[in-house]
């Protein structure tokens, strides 16, 4: 049978925000292990006041361990990880046919894994198993997706989004300019989708010693399908 | 034959979950989605009975084709006096747009499901032709893959017919009927649909592009797929999972955002292939059910192979005295509804129930049909640990394009509810796979 490669504007897009999702659930998570690792030793820390700051969510909660439990599991909050990784199936569920039932069955893993974790109420720690499904869903894309700018499509966002939390989390500039390095190889060869003077401003702000505020509004804003 | 895989039905539910088979389901105007129960004992066709199956079907959904082909064009079974006009004219399905042409290479159902029961004389009856958009294939065809990786040893020591093939007779059939070799595209109306899990599967297995309304249009005369960069493909043949009444606001229910905007007119001058195609809800229709052994006679000039249930139609005198004597026995069925609703069994009513409807059937004669509570053959399920007989149809899936083939398998749905005869999985229902020995 031959294959059918259209890609529409709209299935471009989910493609982008796939990317995007996957790579914040799995980089929050990491965010979350380093920063909580200090809550063991210290009941009163306000790490969970410096995150909100970095990530740009509100922060209602008075102590980190209220604060944790909302963002891992409170459906009412839009950022909390088991809505990221909502939309992480939102999106997937509606690209079976290129993601393939074999990848998308890891995406329906985590959120399967993330809620009962959330009757559980389970601990931090115990959400490893949703990082692990999602870098064995970024495998199996690599294995089974045979469209090339579908995978360059869900890269993109991928590497948009792992950028984004570097900066936001002061990553050393050696750390950034190495993700950036990798987003702008995928920039340049969907370069119809993609606004390299952008990519350009990016790349330029990350040298000045202090950050401007539009470098991250313009890598936020390099793929427009 | 199945012991083995009995023992894995843990292990096999566990990769249905994973693989995210559900269906979607409206209660009180919420969506919500559930896993659909499987139960891991199949049903097993023996090579003969498939084979007498296998003619029958061919032989039915030829003779439902030519009927649509001639009802509307020629119309040479009403002017004939097989068929009274009014059957036809006043069925929900008979579209007047569709009159005086036929679509690109002649086939209307290009994907039929035919809802079939086993008597426990081992006979088989058709209950209902579904020649609009007949769901239900991709559960017994992942539900053979989950399986095989479940309990491999299950299929090596069993002789029965592959039918991980669906997808490629689906996309032989859109492959014969594409116009101008255009984009083949699966029509989904989105997410919440009931059958979105199938619409996806079929795409992905077929190789097909899943395409939602709005990334189709139309254009000079064509119908295109949106691409990137303004960039659009021609479309040649749409696998619709839409009805008929939403497709093209244009032509239909003005109201509708599911559908691409003068479409029909680009089916009509054939620059598109539907399927399956528009009007055919006119030839399963359930009071036009009565008249399909008539149509296998008439077209065919053969004998239907295929028994329908006995049934009887109050439209004619004969018949409804009949119906209006022995209605306790009876099953009745509401002709404009589907999905088992409507469907309501005489032996059930209260004497206030069973006085309104002999009204309605006097006054609405056309809305009913009655058919004779047919003693099917009920399966074995497991249900909480223990072996239970339960009622189970099946749909058979018939895929028309170059020829007229007949999948060796099908869509074997049980009811869960020990009192039930209603199998469909909007009210509770469950599947088996359907095994077909190949000797």
């Amino acid at each position: 049978m031959t294959y059918n490669i259209a890609i529409s504007p709209a299935k471009a897009s989910r493609l982008y925000w796939l990317g995007r999702y996957s790579e914040r659930v799995c980089t929050v998570l990491h965010m979350l292990h380093k920063d909580y690792d200090e809550v063991l030793d210290n009941e009163s820390t306000n790490v969970h006041k410096s995150f909100c700051t970095r990530l740009g969510i509100p922060c209602e909660e008075e102590n980190a361990r209220q604060f944790l439990k909302d963002f891992l599991y409170n459906r009412e909050k839009e950022y909390s990880v088991i809505n990221m990784l909502e939309r992480v199936k939102d999106n997937a569920i509606l690209l079976r046919e290129e993601l393939k039932s074999e990848s998308l069955a890891y995406v329906e893993m985590a959120i399967n894994y993330m809620k009962k974790a959330q009757e559980d109420e389970s601990r931090l720690y115990d959400l490893q198993p949703v990082t692990d499904f999602l870098f064995a869903f970024f495998g199996a894309i690599e294995e089974r997706v045979y469209n090339m700018e579908v995978l360059n499509l869900i890269l993109i966002g991928k590497y948009v989004e792992k950028s984004d939390l570097y900066i936001r989390f002061d990553y050393t500039r050696n750390r950034i300019e190495e993700m950036l390095d990798r987003l702008e190889y995928f920039v340049n060869v969907e370069s119809s989708l993609c606004d390299d003077r952008k990519m350009s401003v990016v790349r330029s702000g990350i040298t000045e010693v202090t950050l401007s505020p539009i470098v991250l509004d313009n890598l936020n804003n390099i793929f427009a399908a | 034959m199945y012991s083995l895989l009995l023992k894995q039905t843990d292990a096999v539910n566990r990769w249905m979950e994973r693989y995210g088979v559900r269906f979607g389901i409206y209660k009180n105007g919420e969506f919500k989605e559930q896993l659909f129960p499987f139960d891991a004992i199949p049903r097993i066709i023996s090579h003969a009975d498939w084979q007498k199956l296998e003619v029958g079907l061919k032989q039915r959904v030829d003779a439902l084709n030519a009927f649509l082909r001639d009802v509307y064009t020629e119309k040479s079974i009403v002017k004939d006096g097989v068929i009274p006009a009014d059957f036809i004219y006043s069925s929900k399905g008979y579209l007047p747009q569709c009159e005086g042409f036929e679509p690109y290479r002649g086939i209307y159902s290009h994907i039929s499901g035919i809802d079939l029961v086993q008597a426990e004389g081992g006979e088989w009856y058709v209950l209902e032709d579904n020649l609009r958009v007949p769901s239900g294939a991709s559960y017994p065809m992942i539900a053979r893959d989950l399986t095989r990786k479940a309990s491999p040893e299950t299929f090596t020591d069993s002789s029965l017919i592959d039918n991980r093939n669906y997808a490629q007779l689906l996309r032989e059939s859109m492959d014969y009927v594409n116009v101008d070799n255009g984009l083949e595209v699966i029509l989904t109306p989105g997410r919440y649909n009931s059958a979105y899990f199938e619409h996806s599967y079929l795409a992905e297995k077929a190789r097909v592009v899943l395409a939602y309304p709005d990334d189709l249009f139309v254009d000079n005369g064509h119908v295109y797929y949106k691409g990137l960069n303004n960039k659009s493909e021609r479309v040649g043949v749409i696998y619709r999972r839409i009805s008929d009444e939403y497709m093209d606001p244009m032509t239909f229910e003005p109201s509708s955002l599911l559908g691409v905007a003068n479409l029909f007119e680009v089916y009509r001058q054939g620059n598109v292939a539907i399927v399956n195609a528009f009007g055919n809800g006119v030839a399963d229709d359930k009071g036009l059910y009565y008249f399909v052994p008539k149509m296998v006679e008439y077209y065919l000039n053969e004998k239907p192979i295929l028994k329908n249930a006995p049934t009887y139609l109050p439209f004619y005198e004969e018949d409804r005295k009949y119906v209006l004597e022995n209605l306790e026995k009876l099953v009745l069925k509401d002709v404009s509804e589907a999905g088992g609703y409507g469907v309501m069994f005489g032996r059930d009513m209260s004497p206030e129930k069973l006085k309104e409807m002999r009204h309605l059937i006097e006054t609405e004669s056309r809305r009913w049909i009655a058919q004779e509570v047919i003693n099917f053959i009920d399966l074995d399920i497991i249900d909480n640990g223990e072996k239970v007989k339960r009622k189970a149809d099946l749909r058979a899936f018939v895929i028309s394009g170059e020829q007229t083939k007949v999948w060796a398998s099908g869509l074997t749905r049980f009811t869960r509810d020990s009192k039930s005869f209603i199998v469909n999985s909007s009210q509770g229902g469950g599947f088996k796979d359907t095994w077909v020995l190949d000797k």
